[in-house]
């Protein structure tokens, strides 16, 4: 008996390892029917024949055809031998491969806060000067520091709402919404969500449908935050985030962040939530479901494709995030829309999640080809290579570039329109290095509490003195890592 | 003869077989329910939580299919992570009877002058808790650019004082010499006897050690986590499976049913063997 | 022990010299291993705690700024996310949890088993299953288990009625959130873990244990009348008292490392759920410069060993060994 047993797991493992020589084989990407004007590429990148670097992209929801490709094209064109690679995780192990110097050669990926500061100040990844590309202003300062250019900002994502067309279609008039139309205010907002929650009684799946599905664990919430900040105060929100001091204590400091812009903010988030009291004597965010503050974004947008809510909190990453999903399903409802205006006189605005994923070369890479690595990045920041990014993403480039709009699908084309003629608002001070007024502000416990508190007026304000408060105690300790 | 319970007796038991019987139901049920689990379609498994036999052939295919071929650190997918499992897990086992072995049976069968301080030392190993010292570990192995290698961690497992030590010392002071006095008549050196005479008698313990370092490296998540991350091994994928696959459980299960049953299978084969090694090279105080 | 053994004469080198080359031969690596990974490493750790690194890699002396620091947040005077006081607390609860609970229900199933209660080899398979299955799998399916819409336990909740009705503003015992989301159930919901998970790990080592104790005793007690109850704690207890006192103290020393549970059903993420060991292996991820962990990690080492020796202590002078 035994013996039969041993075997059947020395059986199982045999083929599971078969499996894996017969996997692993086919990294290369097949460069022999591609389409590209070899000589000119030559010229312009190099010739890199035999040459090869690896480049490890993050897999967190733009999916790899978009580098797939780029490699492809790279390689036929060049005569190199780039080699694409992708992670979920990698943003948690990147740390890891720039010291252990293993993991590639180029990266794309976003860190934590300063840990690529760090990492350009210990010479762990190369200054990108000599690459040359050209950022729009807003988009300039970010990824310099010491005067020198160490990451290559690529992914610029509008945030903003998805929501479900059929549904709109269906929910009664109430207020300011009116039935067919994506809320243009915030009112608006609100009032369809009432509409949806005492008029409409949609069930789907044996559930009630609720207004709004949000990751509440990864804090969806403070792109919206974020936006309406923007919108409602764009001076005030500049003046924040623009910030260039070497101290926040002080009450001239404190009013840059506690001000009528931003607790408005806070409060029409808690309005949307509209926390009431369930049976147990709990709050919970009515508009959204009672487990919100535990979804992640995946799960809230799995629920919106359910049609177990009407809308959720995401942005142009949705279509290529839930790909596998929307295909299997064949789902054909969701729309994008930038968040509504607060005030009728706000102009509109759209936070924007930048810089999200960004490209850095290890100083110490894989095949110790720097040159090779900048010629590819170079290759990256050309109109053509931004344009299929965005027509595979759905997401724009931050570099200056014209969208492609024929070759985007029907939502990165809603998204696309909604970013031009936009003010674009970008929070990324805690990546700029020089500017040091706004690091690390730690927005997401502020929501949470929201979520599952009873709203009063005053719990706007106290949120935001609160948020002041655990700045100034970090404060110091972020200084002092600035500091020889 | 048949034993006869007094009442106090009897409430015991039947409490006792209760009590025991709902923790054994539940990890039965459990498991059950993770293996039926990944027979299920997605939105069957979520709709209709409770009918844990509506099995399909093709959502077994699909499951198993997508967890096998997702990629885990992009070129790795569950076949490559088993290897990666396996290098792990031979490499430590053997490292981790062997040089125990050998130290325990020096320290048990020979006197010098250091011996009580290295049984004090193996001890403190055993009583301080050093968690605090992995971020120093950490920047060690990366000055020695060992971060991320297989190398590496072999070397971190390749210690000589520690439980298995303990296991080693005890099981030989209770050997006698004789049988290796007749190898020593014979001109026989000191490692030709541990070689030939005294390591082949550890073969309970050898084997009992090897099969729990066996199950404890295939489960291991720590050391992947923070050492082998160019090297996924089975346990580290299974998490990032589970977040890829968040929403869809099914999935989740495939994975996780295909990690256990490797498992599974060894202990029901061994689980014998396990347990009569343990009782020989037991542990006293 | 020591052999006197003639033997022929080799040239020059005597018996004892070989042996001695033999001895310290081998030991050589152990000990070089221990002195580099064990003694090193803390050493180093502790060396570095005094320290302070900038972002560019320099490290500056720094005194004892360090450990004010590392108390501050171990008593609750600063919070630094998942580096807060509920690391020091949680771990703490985690000793009487094993010793009270955990400890003495592996015991008692030991002695059901020992005892030939009903199905017993039935029992000693399967209790023993979550020593084997991965504590990976374990935390993996009991966390999909909680999940609120597919969770079979919620589910399982709401078919007996204590689930509320499946509508938002009813979820019954359920709290907002989810028992692993909301911030005052977190914690209790990893216990609940840990009991059902570690109550069985050590079962091996007291059925062993108890197998070799002398029927003898336990037959001429019968005999006297007493009951299994009785026995249990008269006889099996105190014979078999070395072997507790190894597994409590290797819980105890096991609570200052605790960490994949919180890890692995919280995502690290949970400021509630942390423990001394989550806190100190994700600093290594994120930022292997903080000193400031250094120095929590020498505190851990000092009070750590403190309470387990003190327990071991304690243990042992309970009761006498007794020889058998």
């Amino acid at each position: 008996m035994k013996k039969i047993l041993t075997a059947i797991a020395a059986g199982i493992m045999a083929c599971a390892c078969a499996f894996s020589f017969a996997a692993c084989g086919n990294n290369n990407i097949d460069s022999t029917s591609v389409d590209v004007d070899k000589d000119a590429m030559k010229e312009t990148y190099g010739d890199w024949t035999g040459q090869a670097i690896e480049v490890y992209v993050l897999d967190k929801g733009l999916g790899t055809e978009w580098v797939n490709d780029a490699v492809k094209k790279f390689n036929a064109g060049t005569g190199a031998k780039v080699i694409p690679k992708a992670d979920e995780t990698l943003n948690e192990s990147l740390a890891t491969f720039l010291d252990a110097r293993s993991g590639a050669d180029v990266y794309f990926s976003f860190s934590a806060p300063l840990q690529w500061i760090q990492w350009a100040k210990q010479g762990k990844i190369l200054s990108l000067d000599d690459v040359g590309f050209e950022y729009n202003e807003s988009m300039e300062k970010i990824g310099v520091i010491d005067g020198k250019r160490y990451i290559m900002p690529y992914s610029f994502a509008p945030t903003g709402f998805i929501y479900n067309q059929n549904y709109i279609n269906e929910i009664p008039s109430n207020g300011e919404f009116v039935q067919g139309t994506f809320p243009a205010t915030w009112q608006g907002l609100l009032d369809m969500c009432d509409s949806v929650n005492e008029k409409w009684n949609k069930t789907a799946l044996g559930q009630k449908v609720v207004p709004m599905s949000y990751g509440g664990s990864v804090g969806d919430m403070k792109y919206i935050f974020l936006g309406l900040w923007a919108q409602i105060d764009p001076v005030g929100f500049k003046n924040y985030w623009e910030q260039t001091t070497t101290s926040v204590a002080g009450n001239s400091n404190k009013k840059l962040l506690v001000n009528e812009g931003s607790i408005k903010a806070v409060d029409s988030i808690a309005k949307l939530l509209n926390t009431k009291k369930n049976e147990q004597g709990s709050f919970y965010p009515s508009n959204a479901f009672s487990d919100s503050t535990s979804h992640s974004n995946l799960i809230a947008q799995q629920k919106f494709l359910n049609g177990l809510s009407v809308f959720t909190i995401s942005g142009s990453w949705f279509e290529a995030e839930m790909k596998d999903y929307i295909e299997d399903g064949e789902y054909d409802f969701y729309h994008f829309a930038p968040a509504p205006k607060v005030n009728a006189d706000n102009p509109a605005g759209i936070y924007m999640n930048a810089p999200a994923e960004y490209f850095m070369i290890a100083a110490n890479g894989k095949n110790n080809n720097p040159q090779l690595a900048k010629a590819f990045l170079k290759y990256m920041a050309t109109e053509e290579r931004c344009q299929v990014f965005q027509s595979y993403t759905g997401t724009p480039v931050a570099l200056q570039y014209r969208m492609n709009v024929s070759s985007l699908s029907g939502f990165a084309k809603e998204v696309a329109e909604s970013v031009n003629g936009t003010t674009l608002a970008i929070a990324a001070s805690d990546q700029i290095a020089s500017l040091t007024g706004a690091i690390y502000l730690d927005v997401n416990p502020v929501f949470k509490t929201v979520a599952t508190s009873e709203y009063s007026p005053m719990l706007a304000r106290m949120m935001v003195e609160n948020m002041y408060r655990q700045q100034v105690d970090g404060w110091d300790d972020y200084m002092k890592s600035f500091n020889e | 003869m048949k034993i006869k319970y007094s009442a106090g007796d009897k409430v015991f038991r039947i409490v006792c077989f209760i009590v025991m019987g709902v923790f054994a139901l539940s990890y039965i049920m459990i498991l059950l329910y993770m293996v039926f689990g990944s027979f299920r379609t997605t939105t069957a498994f979520s709709q209709k939580p409770f009918n844990f036999f509506d099995i399909s052939l093709d959502a077994i295919k699909r499951n198993y299919s997508r967890a096998f071929t997702y990629k885990v650190g992009g070129h790795t997918a569950m076949p490559k992570m088993i290897l990666n499992s396996l290098v792990y897990v031979v490499g430590t086992v053997l490292l981790s009877v062997s040089i125990p072995a050998i130290s325990g049976y020096i320290v048990a069968k020979y006197d010098f002058k250091i011996k009580k301080l290295i049984t004090s030392i193996a001890i403190i190993t055993l009583v301080v808790p050093t968690i605090g010292s992995v971020t120093m570990t950490y920047r060690f192995m990366d000055s020695l650019h060992l971060l991320n290698t297989f190398w590496g961690v072999f070397l971190m497992g390749a210690g000589g004082f520690g439980f298995s030590f303990l296991l080693f010392k005890n099981f030989f002071s209770a050997i006698p010499w004789e049988y290796a006095e007749a190898a020593y008549i014979d001109g026989a050196g000191d490692f030709k006897v541990f070689i030939t005479i005294m390591f082949p008698q550890a073969t309970p313990i050898l084997l009992s050690l090897g099969i729990m370092n066996f199950i404890g490296c295939w489960n291991d998540y720590y050391t992947p986590y923070l050492f082998l991350n160019d090297y996924p091994t089975v346990a580290y994928g299974l998490t990032a499976i589970r977040s890829k696959f968040e929403a869809s459980v099914p999935i989740v299960f495939a994975a996780l049913t295909f990690s256990t049953v490797v498992v599974l299978i060894l202990y029901v084969a061994f689980s014998k063997t396990i347990m009569e090694s343990m009782s020989a090279g037991g542990l006293k105080g | 022990m020591n052999i006197n053994v003639k033997t022929k004469h080799n040239s020059g080198i005597s018996v004892k010299a070989k042996k001695m080359i033999f001895v310290y031969g081998f030991l050589a690596w152990p000990i070089l291993h221990f002195l580099v990974f064990w003694v090193g490493m803390n050493f180093g750790t502790f060396v570095d705690s005094f320290f302070e690194y900038s972002l560019s890699g320099q490290r500056r002396f720094v005194r004892f700024d360090n450990y004010v620091t590392a108390f501050k947040i171990l008593l609750g005077l600063k919070e630094n996310g998942i580096a807060n006081h509920y690391a020091l607390l949680n771990s703490l609860s985690l000793i009487p949890l094993s010793l009270f609970i955990n400890l003495p229900l592996t015991l008692i199933f030991a002695y059901a088993i020992y005892k030939k209660l009903l199905f017993y080899r039935f029992y000693r398979i399967v209790l023993f299953l979550p020593a084997v299955i991965s504590v990976v799998v374990l935390c993996l399916i009991y966390r999909m288990a909680l999940d609120n819409s597919s969770g079979i336990i919620i589910q399982f909740l709401r078919l007996i009625g204590l689930g509320g009705d499946g509508s938002q503003s009813n979820t019954g015992i359920v709290p907002v959130g989810g028992f692993l989301g909301n911030d005052k159930t977190v914690w209790g919901t990893i216990l609940v873990f840990s009991v059902w998970t570690g109550v069985n790990g050590n079962l091996i080592y007291f059925s062993s244990a108890m197998a070799r104790l002398p029927q003898s005793v336990f037959e001429s007690a019968e005999i006297d009348g007493a009951t299994q109850l009785r026995q249990f704690g008269s006889i099996c207890v105190p014979l078999i008292w070395p072997t507790i006192t190894t597994m409590s103290v290797t819980l105890v020393a096991g609570v200052f490392g605790w960490m994949m549970p919180s890890l692995l059903l919280t995502d690290g993420a949970s400021e509630r759920a942390t423990t001394l060991g989550l806190m100190i292996t994700v600093s290594v991820k994120n930022d292997s410069t903080n000193t400031v962990i250094n120095a929590i990690g020498v505190i851990v080492a000092v009070f750590g060993s403190a309470i387990i020796l003190t327990f071991r202590y304690l243990m042992s002078k309970i009761t006498e060994e007794v020889e058998y």
